[in-house]
């Protein structure tokens, strides 16, 4: 098991190293720098200005500059929020906090609807209720993100029973969860039905069912078996939540990071853009690699393959 | 084997590219032309039969003025019929200057909003139609470049496996594991804020062609990876054809399926990601219409209460997402059989 994780923790590196470089080359694709803004202003001298740009390195070759910013975000430096005058870590952490929370209900919601749904669809294969949930999960997956978060807003005005925006109660959550929540359980219900019923040819289903077990218990036995993609799924759906999360926040009023990148990028605060990207793909990164470690532990055969 | 699914889907998506390229024609104004008169105005009833019972082959609608608050309308018994073919703002279209519209009233002080108009006074139909000249091309520009793209990097790296083959698999892994949506703002932030219409148009088939290009670059190369061990393949390049020759006659023309099966899932997805991003703000911006920057103006509870025909976008795009999943649902499954029944 250390042996896997230490070669997968590995194999990531390059992947890092690239992102690094990605991120980087977008810092200086965008027109001028940090300081540039201050050169517009008649209040600060030129002199001063370049005294500054000596002093951040921002005169140094660009490989040098590169070591310096990564030496920077190792030391936990993301940079500066000139739109809202505070470090742009402490902002992107806190609205992280936001972003993880709407994450983790709308992944908690998922495999509340997805696995009674994908149970149901395999015990009535081929029946109606196996249709009716095959049908309603694909609209839910092929439902862009910006339709269902306006509709469900929609539906909060028409009903009143949620509040608009902000971020106070559990009520607040529920309906932005919700929305995140319906097109990864249109795709966790498909994936795991079809992964029941190659697990219910099995034998030992056979010799379950056989021995009289009532069908519940028998899906009990067919669920550890089938319960391995939902891991994977989460890592492989991670990116697509967060990707969610950035509209869904937007048209809820809920403070989180897509929200910040988003709003910085209309204020022209592209240094913290950026950061929120790099942030973000870091969490997909590591997430992926937590999901592999966790499947690996789960199950055996990954680790020697 | 073909489907009614498969059907339907085809002919719809095929009416929604015709009816967009012909949007200037049947759209009765022009997406930038302000009625500041008459902001906000509810959709306008078409009717056929009148107040008194009498029917008439022609539609009309019913003539109104402003109410006393800002916002408000009461029809009045006049009639106003609707004319077809009538001579109406000047617009171009494929070169041309065209006065001609599909229908229109004759009255120029009175105007027939059929979706309604928004703050500006703007027409909704019309903006929706010449929205959809955006919104749709994006989407087909981008996977054809998106192609060109994967099909010459997917094809380089699968035939010439070495380090230039990891170097290109690591990008696209980089490109695949980060979150879409974020990569597709950290591309767009490094563009000016403020684009004009064309602009913004180039913008973002670039940035989709990148996020595109990734998926496609592998597909091609795990294909060209098992084909090129293939007899037929070796016997073409023992009789001495040219690396080219041999990608270009006997390995690329089998990737097609595959390619296929791949812009399908990739429009509506490009579609949609022109959606959110102008949606957001940054993609398209007023004046120039998209069905995105048409929803963003739907977004508060104010529109949805005193103004909820600002909504309507929603249904185009449903219908527009719905017939894209379909056809792409059909196509894997057509795909399967091809694949089992060779």
């Amino acid at each position: 098991m250390l042996r896997f994780t230490l070669s997968r923790i590995v194999e990531s590196i390059p992947l890092l190293v690239l992102l690094s470089l990605l991120v980087f080359s977008l810092f200086k694709l965008i027109p001028g720098d940090y300081l540039s803004e201050m050169e517009m202003d008649p209040t600060i001298s030129s002199q001063s200005v370049e005294n500054l740009r000596q002093e951040y390195g921002l005169d140094q070759p660009l490989i040098k500059q590169y070591w310096l910013w990564v030496t920077q975000i190792l030391r936990g430096n993301l940079g500066y929020s000139f739109a809202q005058r505070r470090p742009a870590s402490e902002l992107i952490l806190e609205r992280s906090m936001g972003t993880l929370s709407l994450a983790v209900t709308a992944l908690v919601m998922t495999l509340v609807l997805a696995l009674p749904l994908a149970a149901i669809s395999t015990l009535r294969l081929g029946d109606w209720p196996d249709r009716t949930i095959l049908w309603s999960s694909l609209i839910g997956l092929s439902l862009p993100t910006v339709l269902s978060s306006l509709l469900l807003l929609y539906f909060a005005y028409l009903t009143g029973w949620f509040p608009i925006g902000g971020a106070d109660t559990w009520k607040h959550l529920f309906l932005p969860a919700l929305t995140l929540a319906i097109p990864m359980a249109g795709f966790f219900t498909r994936t795991l039905r079809l992964e029941l019923i190659d697990v219910f040819e099995k034998p030992y289903i056979l010799a379950a069912t056989a021995k009289g077990l009532p069908p519940y218990r028998v899906l009990w036995h067919a669920f550890r078996n089938a319960l391995n993609p939902v891991i994977s799924l989460t890592g492989v759906s991670l990116g697509g939540l967060l990707s969610g999360a950035v509209v869904v926040e937007k048209v809820f009023s809920w403070p989180g990071l897509g929200a910040l990148t988003v709003d910085s990028i209309l204020a022209r605060d592209l240094y913290v853009a950026l950061a929120c990207v790099l942030v973000s793909a870091l969490v997909v990164i590591f997430a992926n690699l937590l999901a592999d470690l966790l499947l690996a532990w789960n199950d055996p055969k990954i680790r020697y393959e | 084997m073909k489907s009614w699914a498969w059907h339907i889907s085809i002919l719809g998506i095929v009416l929604l590219y015709v009816i967009m390229l012909v949007a200037p024609f049947i759209a009765p104004y022009s997406h930038k032309q302000q009625f500041r008169e008459h902001f906000y105005m509810p959709p306008t009833e078409v009717h056929f039969v009148d107040h008194e019972g009498a029917f008439s082959w022609r539609p009309f609608i019913y003539d109104y003025e402003r109410g006393q608050q800002a916002g408000s309308y009461r029809t009045n018994r006049q009639k106003l019929f609707v004319r077809f073919l009538v001579r109406g703002e000047p617009y171009r279209w494929l070169g041309l200057s065209l006065r001609t519209r599909l229908f229109g009233l004759n009255e120029t002080s009175k105007q027939i909003f059929l979706l309604g108009s928004d703050a500006l006074g703007r027409d909704l139909f019309s903006r929706i139609l010449l929205g959809a000249q955006f919104s749709l091309s994006v989407g087909i520009l981008a996977i054809f470049f998106a192609s060109l793209l994967g099909v010459i990097f997917g094809a380089w790296a699968g035939y010439w496996a070495g380090w230039s083959d990891r170097l290109i698999m690591r990008c696209c892994d980089l490109l695949l594991s980060l979150p879409g949506l974020f990569l597709v703002l950290g591309l767009r932030a490094v563009f000016p804020l403020q684009l004009s219409g064309r602009d913004s148009f180039w913008m973002i088939v670039l940035i989709f062609t990148v996020v595109g290009s990734s998926t496609i670059t592998r597909i091609i190369r795990g294909q060209v990876l098992t084909l090129k061990t293939r007899q037929y393949v070796l016997a073409a390049q023992a009789a001495g054809a040219s690396p080219w020759r041999v990608l270009i006659r006997h390995i690329l023309p089998f990737t097609a399926n595959y390619l296929v099966v791949q812009c399908a899932v990739f429009i509506p997805m490009f579609i949609m990601g022109e959606i959110t991003l102008s949606f957001l703000g940054v993609g398209v911006q007023e004046p120039d219409v998209s069905w995105g920057n048409l929803l963003a103006a739907g977004n508060s509870i104010q529109a949805m209460s005193d103004s909820p025909w600002l909504l309507s976008p929603v249904l185009f795009i449903l219908l527009t997402a719905f017939l894209f999943n379909l056809a792409g649902d059909e196509l894997r499954v057509i795909g399967k059989q091809r694949a089992r029944w060779w």
